[in-house]
């Protein structure tokens, strides 16, 4: 009787520890969310890409030196020739400095993580197919995808090789899955063949959701300027094309979304006065980050009082820049004297003297409409069309219009002018330097050559990656 | 008397005792004797003995005093215990009762007599070979062979024999006649006497294979009557509470305890989340990982609980060391276990216990040597403080100068050490109720503590207490055990105290009227001009300054028992503990943190003053079933233990900081007026689960050769998802030499040798979660566009196991002489393989770390304890014995991840005015590095160093550094005495350690290094070099040409010193008072203690020690008593 009862308490202890008790022991702290936890509906997803688009607007990244901090110095688009000036060194591209190289490795630390986010994310999602509403799991994937290209392509155009010299060499490791095995130095040629692998995957799941939409039922699709979406994608796509001279494939990619330009209207000039000024020309984003203390790296950057982090330049400088025009919508809004000194302050981010709070503020645009018409002008071969994509952006820029006899020499130096003026605080202009190898960067003294183009790898990763 | 007649006599009387007298002891009743008279004379207490009872008396003894004054005092007492009082073995006469004859005999001149008897199971009827016979009064000994047979020669007076065997109910049978003895043993599970407690279950000390000490609570109490860490070190060398020399005697801060060697790494930076529930088991091994497993009555709980446990509940503690003993345990093994037992009530009326506890605490301040007021103003002088080449500065220097020169003259001489610093008066209270009988039995406990630390105002108070309730009926027993403890934590308004040590002594902390001032000097700034100002600590103390935290606790237990014939148990347990923590830090506007802030128009004005709250609370249940087993097989003896045991921790915390205190009487934290600028309310929710099977067995063969099997497999959500079970087990052997028959010859001077050996595997999983697994994290300090993201917080490496500790004991256990000499040794191996650390990765992986298994310890070892009885007890009024312990330990990294070589490279970039660590393989843990020093070059100086190929040069090198010495001693141990002579009980314990090294910190710091601006060490001025040709220890305060020198001293071999040390630990004189002083208030068991703790510390090495808070000497006045 006795030996029966020992019997039964063991054997069903033992039923419940071979299976009951491996649940059991799945527990779910608050504090970390276990990622089976998390990607149990589809509600985990999107916080899990939310906290990808937040990582994207560290302050590492696109909420300020991978746009309108340390890109922009790379560019020389600010007067940092000061010795106290906390962005001397850079302006110096003295990458051996401490401040410079934390900031570089950071650059590469955060994208890289945020690439591990993403990559968790779409190992996640095959096997969770089936907790998606309709459209949710083409919408997400998508995203993720695009996002995991644009952050790689980001890294490849700044620690690449100069794309006109080196797409032979050996670049940086293209990551697409979580774990840790290290991931070799791809050629440059396959490293961009898998980022628009990735993005051509993007742009098919994402055409579904083609609408650009504000203020919809679900606040995760109420921002599409603000997520990679289907024509962000496109424009990507025509981006990298160029970088790689594939200019083919550029101008195709750039007209999916001029055929489309109307969804993303010019800013008109009556958009930039009145309360509540339209500076970041939200209207022309194709994708923007959203970055709520936009106000504080604004002013820690662009004010007076920013003491020796100020970026500013010369009114001389920005006068030639805008070839003495009054008219340009960039030379009038976008700079103002911030006190009684000859400096100008780029006013871009700036949200003082806005009064209701509008939408246009918080944003830094990664992707603009501007930019593919000049991807269109830079990629035809023909020069009216050229000149007639320049023309387009022109007319919405408050400055007259193109000849049209123009040579070809002629139209570039136009495009290199357009990018000076257009992109500033948005950090592109150095990649079009390093695009086009250019020898001379205003502002700098000596030559350019890959020692200033191509930013050093952190240290732990030469050290714990030979491959 | 005639000696002729009586020796006739026996042959008579002994048949007779068989008829007569047996019966008549047996009931008991018939033959009692009530006398209470003071001063009466032998002849006289016969006398009425006679009247009383009718017997006669036969003297033949040469001994007797009738004139002899004694006072008895009996109430209806047996005619044999009465005798028994006077006439016994130690007072040489004895007695024997014939029929109605009293014979009274000197004890020398009883005849001897054979016995012969057998002993038997009661159930199998098989023989028992080896159970122990004794005679009741005069101890004689002897065991019975195999077929159960025995023969013991005793005096012709003993009455008694007890017959004791393992696992067995002693047996106590008359000694009737000649005719052999018959004894049936019955097995008693429950109430083996001498046994090994796992917490888990208990075998007998005899059997066991395992290393594990175990010590009393009495004995515990006989070291320190407060604390219970401070007094177990003492009983195992194996226990290692090394000094915190930060913040010495603390109440507040908890010991960092291990056993044995480390099995880890001390902890990197700052370990572990914020805030964590003092009960928090789990959380507590992020600050110390090598901290053994605690159990309290059965159930894992944390340090702190057993910290401010009563040291009078204590029943006796266990100390589990090696794999045999701990296996079971599984994961949580490697360690050690610490099983700590409270006393359970005992049948009887009702009894009541009382411990009142004085304790005075006296900071020990022999560790500092500081400058007086004008000796330090003279350094300063010399050294070229007051000297300037610019003649605008020069005159502020000068007028500094002659103010600190007139508050010297003036008769300042502030002795700042002594300030914030008090004798303490703490008392511990403790009352213990319990009675019963076979059936209910009950105990409640009530116990108050306050331990005063030597900082004003700094003090630990615990309340406590507790309720037992067991009720047996039949073959079940129900029993329930209740806790309740509440604790406040002060800590020291005053602050740091190292904000006092390096104060001046020529500022003087109060005013002319004698309130204490905020600033002690107003200075004036070169160039910039300006003022600066020095604050007063003393200062804070009166504001209203809190640095409190609190918690309050409960814990259940419950268990129901029941017992099925056949040598079955079934234990069932059930474990509920919740405890509630809260932290508050508030300084007031007023507190010298924000002198700085003295623009009454700033915005950052209206934010001084700080409140720092957290709360956070555990909650923790622990449920197991339990069947045990024990059987005799013809020679073989098994015990055996099956359990299962599920258990779940939850644990949470908050914490917010607020800013904006204005006045110093708002002094609630809803009174700030914002919260701290940037912050957000911090915590962290975590709950982990376990699972544990675990099986024992224990067969021993004929007593002689001893087995012991231990096997556990735990489930927990701490491992990696791939290795969600991790199966433990150990395998230990034993030979009790002593049993065997070649040993018979000299069973009378080896009483035990046992020699045991195990092996086997224990785990540690004290890592967080998320390492195994990959989880995410809300980030609510940044939205976007309204929506909150969840972001990776690392990678979750799912292949992670848990740590395993191989370890390798080999032990020995000797009692020679009727265990006048009882010695033990251990030695041991233990291998942490798969240890758990940092790999760097490439970042473009996504992480720069990942946790794997890679890291390999050793730690080898030996320990040895032996004790030694010069007299032994129950021989003669005095009591007397030694003991002296001792171990010997060895560490070595066998192996490391590339984090920890890049830590190794980090570390020689950080502050080298201290070495820093370095873990290469081969090397130990505790190694000093340091750049070897060939002295000061008297010519100019300058240090000069050896390079590391032996080259001589002025230059410190970081990559030129070796070790020069291991922190960790040779030896160390304790030893002690204990003395007991009638009533009075002494003892006194000390520690030491031989062959430690230490790098002289103080040297450095307030010597040679010294900030000449504040308060420094005397020997500052001692072998200093002054000019070329000085053959000195230390640098100049100057050098050749004059100059102040201010290049600081890096980690040199010139300051490793040798840290041997004696201290006296604890002195204690006890005096039990007799009963008969005692009888009046109807008391009785009333003793007083007196006792002494960290009396004296003679050390090698002269280091000030206690930095944040003093040391401190105890000394505590205790009375026990019960009625």
């Amino acid at each position: 009787m006795m030996k029966y009862t020992l019997l039964y308490i063991s054997a069903s202890i033992l039923i419940c520890f071979g299976a009951g008790c491996t649940k059991w022991l799945d527990v779910h702290p608050k504090t970390n969310i276990s990622e089976k936890l998390l990607f149990e509906d589809e509600q985990g997803f999107k916080d899990a890409l939310t906290g990808i688009y937040v990582k994207l607007a560290s302050s590492g990244l696109y909420a300020r030196e991978f746009t309108m901090g340390a890109m922009d110095v790379f560019a020389q688009q600010y007067d940092v020739s000061g010795s106290t000036h906390s962005y001397y060194e850079f302006g110096k591209y003295n990458y051996e400095n401490a401040a410079v190289r934390g900031r570089i490795d950071q650059f590469w630390n955060v994208s890289y993580n945020t690439i591990a986010n993403i990559n968790n994310l779409l190992m996640n999602i095959e096997s969770k197919k089936d907790v998606f509403s309709e459209g949710y799991y083409e919408l997400i994937k998508g995203e993720a995808l695009g996002l995991r290209a644009f952050l790689h392509f980001d890294l490849f155009r700044a620690f690449g090789p100069i794309p006109a010299q080196g797409l032979q060499e050996r670049s940086i490791p293209y990551v697409d899955v979580f774990e840790m095995t290290v991931k070799p130095n791809l050629i440059a040629n396959d490293f961009i063949a898998r980022c628009l692998r990735d993005l051509d995957q993007a742009i098919d799941l994402l055409s579904e959701h083609r609408s650009v939409n504000y203020g919809v039922a679900d606040p995760f699709k109420s921002h599409t300027r603000n997520h990679m979406n289907y024509w962000a994608a496109n424009a990507l796509k025509a981006r990298i094309a160029l970088y790689i001279g594939d200019k083919e494939t550029a101008l195709e990619s750039a007209r999916v979304v001029i055929a489309n330009a109307s969804q993303f209207p010019f800013i008109q000039r009556n958009n930039l006065i009145g309360t509540a000024p339209n500076r970041t020309f939200l209207s022309e984003q194709l994708f923007g980050i959203y970055v709520p203390t936009l106000k504080n790296i604004n002013d820690a950057l662009f004010r007076e009082s920013s003491g020796g982090n100020v970026l500013t330049n010369t009114d001389a400088f920005i006068t030639t820049l805008f070839e003495g025009s009054s008219t340009d919508f960039r030379r009038v809004f976008l700079w103002k004297t911030d006190g009684a000194t000859d400096q100008l302050y780029p006013v871009k981010y700036w949200t003082d003297d806005i009064q209701t709070d509008a939408l246009n503020t918080k944003r830094i645009p990664l992707i603009r409409l501007s930019e593919v018409y000049y991807i269109a002008a830079e990629a035809s071969d023909v020069l009216l069309d050229k000149i007639s994509y320049l023309n387009t952006v022109r007319a919405n820029r408050g400055i007259s219009a193109l000849n049209e006899d123009l040579t070809e020499s002629q139209i570039d130096e136009e495009i290199f002018k357009e990018y000076r003026k257009e992109f500033y605080q948005e950090g592109q202009l150095f990649f079009y330097y390093k695009r086009r190898n250019v020898l001379r960067i205003t502002g700098y003294g000596l030559e350019m050559t890959a020692q200033e183009y191509v930013l050093p790898r952190p240290n732990d990763e030469i050290e714990f990656n030979n491959n | 008397m005639d000696k002729l007649l009586t020796k006739l006599y026996y042959p008579i009387l002994l048949t007779m005792l068989i008829f007569a007298v047996t019966p008549a002891v047996v009931s008991g009743q018939t033959n009692t004797i009530s006398i209470d008279e003071k001063g009466i004379t032998l002849n006289e207490f016969l006398t009425k003995i006679r009247q009383q009872t009718g017997y006669d008396f036969v003297f033949s003894s040469t001994k007797l005093d009738f004139n002899q004054r004694i006072s008895p005092k009996f109430t209806k007492a047996n005619i044999d215990a009465v005798l028994a009082q006077y006439f016994n073995p130690n007072t040489g006469v004895v007695f024997m009762i014939d029929q109605k004859t009293i014979v009274l005999m000197d004890e020398e001149n009883a005849a001897m007599k054979t016995i012969e008897g057998r002993v038997m199971h009661a159930q199998t009827k098989q023989p028992i070979r080896g159970a122990s016979i004794t005679s009741e009064l005069k101890k004689v000994n002897t065991k019975s062979g195999a077929e159960g047979e025995f023969q013991i020669v005793v005096p012709e007076y003993e009455r008694y024999l007890t017959i004791t065997y393992v696992g067995m109910a002693t047996e106590k049978v008359s000694l009737g006649s000649n005719r052999p003895i018959y004894v049936e043993m019955q097995e008693k599970m429950e109430e083996i006497e001498d046994v090994v407690v796992t917490g888990l279950f208990s075998r007998p000390t005899e059997n066991f294979t395992g290393a594990a000490t175990t010590v009393s609570g009495d004995q515990l109490r006989n070291v320190n009557a407060m604390s219970l860490f401070d007094a177990l070190k003492v009983f195992d060398p194996a226990v290692r509470i090394p000094d915190n020399l930060e913040f010495g005697s603390d109440p507040n801060k908890l010991p960092d305890i291990s056993l044995r060697g480390t099995n880890n790494f001390p902890v990197q930076g700052q370990g572990g989340a914020t805030n964590q529930s003092g009960a928090d088991f789990m959380a507590a091994y992020q600050y110390n990982p090598s901290m053994p497993l605690f159990m309290l009555d059965g159930f894992e709980v944390s340090l702190q609980k057993v910290y401010d446990l009563d040291i009078n509940r204590i029943e006796k503690i266990t100390i589990l060391k090696d794999a045999v003993a701990t296996s079971a345990y599984g994961s949580r093994a490697a360690n050690g276990v610490i099983v700590v037992e409270t006393k359970q009530p005992q049948a009887g009326r009702l009894n009541v216990s009382f411990t009142s506890t004085l304790q005075v605490t006296a900071p020990d301040l022999t560790s500092y040597n500081l400058l007086n007021a004008k000796d330090k103003l003279e350094l300063e002088r010399i050294s070229g403080l007051y000297r300037t080449n610019r003649p605008e500065n020069q005159f502020i220097l000068d007028q500094r100068y002659s103010n600190r020169m007139a508050a010297v003259a003036s008769g300042v001489d502030t002795y700042w050490l002594s300030q914030p610093l008090q004798t303490g008066i703490g008392t511990k209270q403790s009352v213990y109720v319990e009675g019963g009988d076979n059936h209910i039995r009950y105990g409640a406990s009530a116990g108050y503590t306050n331990n005063k630390g030597v900082m004003k105002q700094s003090d630990r108070e615990t309340f406590e207490g507790g309720m037992v309730l067991s009720y047996r009926k039949n073959d079940f027993i129900l029993r329930n055990q209740l806790n309740i403890s509440s604790n406040t934590a002060d800590n020291s308004p005053y602050g740091s105290f190292g904000d006092y040590s390096r104060l001046n002594p020529y500022w003087n902390p109060f005013d002319a009227n004698g309130n204490v001032v905020k600033v002690l000097e107003t200075l004036t700034n070169f160039g910039v001009g300006g003022l600066s100002t020095i604050s007063n600590p003393l200062y804070n103390a009166n504001i209203g300054t809190v640095n409190q935290s609190k918690y309050t606790g409960i814990s259940n237990n419950t268990f129901l028992e029941w017992r099925i014939d056949g040598g079955y148990r079934i234990t069932g347990k059930l474990g509920l503990t919740k405890q509630n923590d809260e932290g508050n830090v508030f300084l007031p506007a007023d507190h010298t943190a924000f002198s700085n802030i003295t623009d009454y128009n700033s915005e950052a004005y209206a934010t001084r003053g700080s409140y720092d709250r957290s709360n956070s609370s555990f909650f923790n249940y622990d449920a197991s079933l339990v069947g045990d087993y024990s059987k005799t097989f013809g020679k073989s003896l098994i015990f055996a233990t099956l359990g299962f045991a599920v258990a779940e921790q939850q644990s949470k915390s908050t914490a917010i900081s607020v800013i904006g205190f204005p006045n110093n009487r708002l002094d609630e934290i809803f009174y700030g007026n914002a919260y701290q600028n940037g912050s957000r309310p911090r915590g962290h929710n975590n709950i982990s689960r376990r699972f544990s099977s675990f099986a024992n067995l224990n067969y021993s063969y004929d007593q002689r050769y001893l087995f012991d099997l231990a096997l556990n497999v735990d489930g927990s959500t701490q491992f990696g998802e791939l290795n969600r079970y991790a199966p433990f087990g150990a395998v230990g052997l034993g030979w009790n030499i002593h049993e065997e028959d070649f040993m018979a010859p000299l069973q009378r001077y080896v009483n035990r040798f046992k020699i045991r050996g195990g092996v086997g595997t224990t785990g540690s999983q004290q890592l967080p979660p998320y390492m195994a697994i990959t989880t995410y994290e809300y980030n609510t300090a940044q939205d976007y566009l309204g929506a909150y993201g969840a972001t990776m917080l690392g990678y979750g490496n799912s292949n992670l196991q848990w740590q395993e500790t191989l370890k390798y004991n080999l032990g020995t256990d000797l009692s020679l002489l009727s265990d006048r000499f009882i010695l033990r040794i251990d030695a041991y191996y233990e291998m942490t393989n798969n240890l758990l650390l940092d790999v760097n990765t490439p970042p473009s992986l996504g992480v720069s770390s990942y946790k794997e298994n890679m890291g390999k310890l050793s730690n080898k070892g030996i320990e040895g304890n032996l004790n030694a009885f010069i007299f032994k007890p129950g021989q003669s009024n005095l009591t007397w014995s030694v003991f002296v312990n001792a171990i010997h330990n060895k560490n070595e990294i066998k192996e490391i991840s590339n984090a920890l070589k890049k830590m190794n490279e980090a570390n020689d970039q950080n502050d080298q005015q201290r070495p820093q660590q370095r873990y290469i393989e081969g090397e130990s843990v505790n190694a000093i590095w340091a750049v070897r020093s060939a002295g000061i070059d008297p010519s100019t100086g300058q240090e000069l160093f050896y390079t590391r190929d032996g080259q001589l040069t002025y230059v410190w090198n970081a990559a030129d550094k070796v070790i020069v010495g291991d922190g960790i001693p040779k030896v160390s141990g304790n030893l002690g005495t204990n003395l007991a002579y009638r009533g009075f009980q002494f003892g006194a314990y000390f520690s030491y350690q031989l062959g430690a090294r230490q790098y002289n910190q103080t040297l450095v710091d307030y010597v040679e290094n010294a900030d000449l601006a504040m308060n420094v060490d005397e020997r500052v001025f001692l072998d200093r070099w002054t000019q070329p040709g000085d053959k000195t220890f230390f640098k100049g305060l100057t050098d050749v040409e004059g100059n102040t020198v201010t290049n600081a001293t890096y980690a040199t071999s010139r300051f490793m010193q040798k840290n041997n040390f004696l201290n006296f630990t604890s002195i204690s004189l006890g005096y039990i008072l007799p009963e008969k002083w005692t009888d009046k208030w109807k008391l009785k068991n009333t003793r007083l203690t007196l006792q002494g703790n960290n009396i004296l510390q003679l050390s090698t090495i002269q280091v000030e020690r206690g930095l944040s808070y003093p040391f401190a000497r105890n000394f505590t006045f205790t009375l026990n008593t019960s009625f």
